[in-house]
């Protein structure tokens, strides 16, 4: 089983982690800048 | 533990591998084909990764993630950008082959500046407080006319005024005499249709007279680029020229476009939207389309420089590194997207503006919105469409277009499925690197 998500490191709390992990978790109660990412919705209705 | 309602899982095409997929836990994995059956049988219960990635869930907490998200996905889309088209014109100097907007009625040359201020005041009051902009749309709103430029300065002029930014739909026939005019407004993009190179373009896209249109629409390309205009090349691919969209690419790589910036490509499949056309045989279903993309893309992987298709999640998936949001509704109508027209008429989106039956009321020269309509268009989404709330797939396919959906069965809150299982089936092959596919 290989994973095809990304990881990334958030450079506040240094959490390891998936990005959108990251995105839902908070560091020490305070979101820190990797891990206020949100993703977007692109899967259109054209697509 | 009990198997996500939410895995998707896909053999991956010319492999004996699968991928899994989950939108709501946002893990998208490869896996050997056997466990994925024994993922899809509920084996492997107590597989610790398996529950860690959220394949296998407590059906009580994946209930309460699927409200969390749904709620974060509602508050994303009350602050997301609303598109807001204003239709000058159904007449057009062209006579495509694939035309649905044939039978549409044209004003002759009329005096819009009314009608103009009337939408702006309305999306003033109405949109106050979004963040949107507007695209000029028709039928051609670039028509060598005093009337069309007068249209598309009142269009700047409102725009600019409100900080707005302004796209273009357009044919590209006529963009060159129109690049002045354009450079003064808060231009995004400008969309232009090449169905191919020269033969093939002019065989479909032509003027009604039947003369071609090809270089004037290169030309205006050109233009538009060297005065740091966008460019959104969009073809409209079927059977008919599906095959020559290489050759179409090899002409914008050598002409130098895809090393601009501000160019890009989307493709768009000829269907039948609300009429049937005449040769039905070389249309493709959504499915059909990729499977040849697919083809094409592996024989002449240049093509993947031009236009990378989305195969559903698949690109977005490889590009980013990431799953996107669940897409719990994938139509914008009424909710990111409005249409507006020169008979004061307002409708939910690009696919049925000018259709009077699916007005949703006026702008001009009354105020009126018919509230119930209005609502069956808001209320869609993946949870209020029955046949979604059973599928597996929901949170990639968003339920499809609501206008497809009413023409088919005569409701918005039906769905207008996706082959959301094929198409990743394609896309991991084509976007997969190597190493991703060796367990």
């Amino acid at each position: 089983m290989k994973s095809l998500i990304r990881k990334a490191t958030c450079n506040a709390c240094a959490t390891e982690a998936t990005e959108t992990k990251l995105s839902t978790s908070s560091a020490n109660g305070e979101q820190a800048q990797c891990c206020a990412k949100i993703s977007k919705n692109v899967a259109g209705c054209h697509d | 533990m009990q198997p996500s309602r939410h895995n998707i899982i896909s053999p991956i095409s010319g492999t004996n591998l699968s991928v899994l997929v989950n939108l709501l836990s946002g893990n998208a994995d490869v896996i050997e084909a056997s466990k994925a059956e024994d993922i899809v049988g509920g084996k492997g219960s107590n597989d610790p990764e398996l529950v860690e990635k959220g394949y296998l869930v407590d059906p009580k907490q994946e209930a309460q993630r699927f409200r969390d998200a749904y709620l974060e996905f509602l508050e994303s889309r009350d602050t997301d950008e609303i598109q807001l088209f204003y239709v000058p014109s159904y007449a057009c100097n062209f006579n495509c082959s694939y035309c649905y907007q044939n039978s549409y009625e044209s004003p002759k040359g009329s005096d819009q500046a009314a009608t103009i201020a009337a939408f702006f005041d309305y999306i003033d009051r109405s949109f106050a407080g979004r963040r949107k902009y507007v695209t000029l749309f028709g039928g051609e709103p670039l028509l060598p006319s005093e009337s069309s430029k007068r249209v598309l300065e009142g269009l700047i002029a409102g725009t600019v005024a409100r900080n707005l930014d302004l796209a273009v739909v357009t044919n590209g026939y006529n963009l060159e005499r129109y690049i002045d005019v354009l450079s003064s407004g808060r231009i995004r993009e400008i969309q232009v249709t090449l169905d191919g190179p020269r033969p093939v373009h002019d065989g479909r896209r032509h003027l009604v007279a039947g003369q071609p249109t090809f270089d004037a629409i290169v030309k205006g390309i050109d233009a538009a680029l060297s005065h740091g205009l966008a460019i959104n090349l969009r073809t409209v691919l079927d059977r008919e020229n599906i095959d020559a969209y290489v050759e179409l690419a090899r002409f914008a790589i050598g002409r130098g476009w895809t090393q601009n910036s501000r160019f890009k490509t989307q493709i768009g499949r000829n269907y039948e939207l609300h009429e049937c056309q005449a040769d039905r045989q070389k249309l493709y279903t959504r499915l059909e389309l990729y499977q040849d993309m697919f083809r094409l893309a592996q024989e002449h992987p240049e093509l993947l420089s031009f236009h990378r298709p989305a195969f559903s999640i698949s690109r977005f998936l490889f590009d980013e590194g990431k799953l996107p949001s669940p897409l719990f509704d994938s139509c914008p109508a009424t909710k990111t997207e409005w249409a507006f027209d020169y008979t004061g008429h307002i409708f939910s989106c690009t696919a049925t503006v000018g259709k009077t039956s699916e007005s949703l009321g006026t702008f001009y020269p009354e105020v009126r919105l018919d509230e119930g309509k209005v609502t069956d268009w808001e209320d869609r989404d993946v949870l209020a469409i029955e046949q979604c709330s059973s599928c597996n797939l929901a949170l990639a396919c968003g339920g499809g277009c609501g206008s497809v959906a009413n023409n088919r069965t005569g409701s918005v809150n039906t769905p207008d499925c996706r082959p959301i299982k094929e198409l990743l089936s394609l896309g991991v092959a084509l976007y997969a690197p190597r190493d991703a596919l060796e367990l």
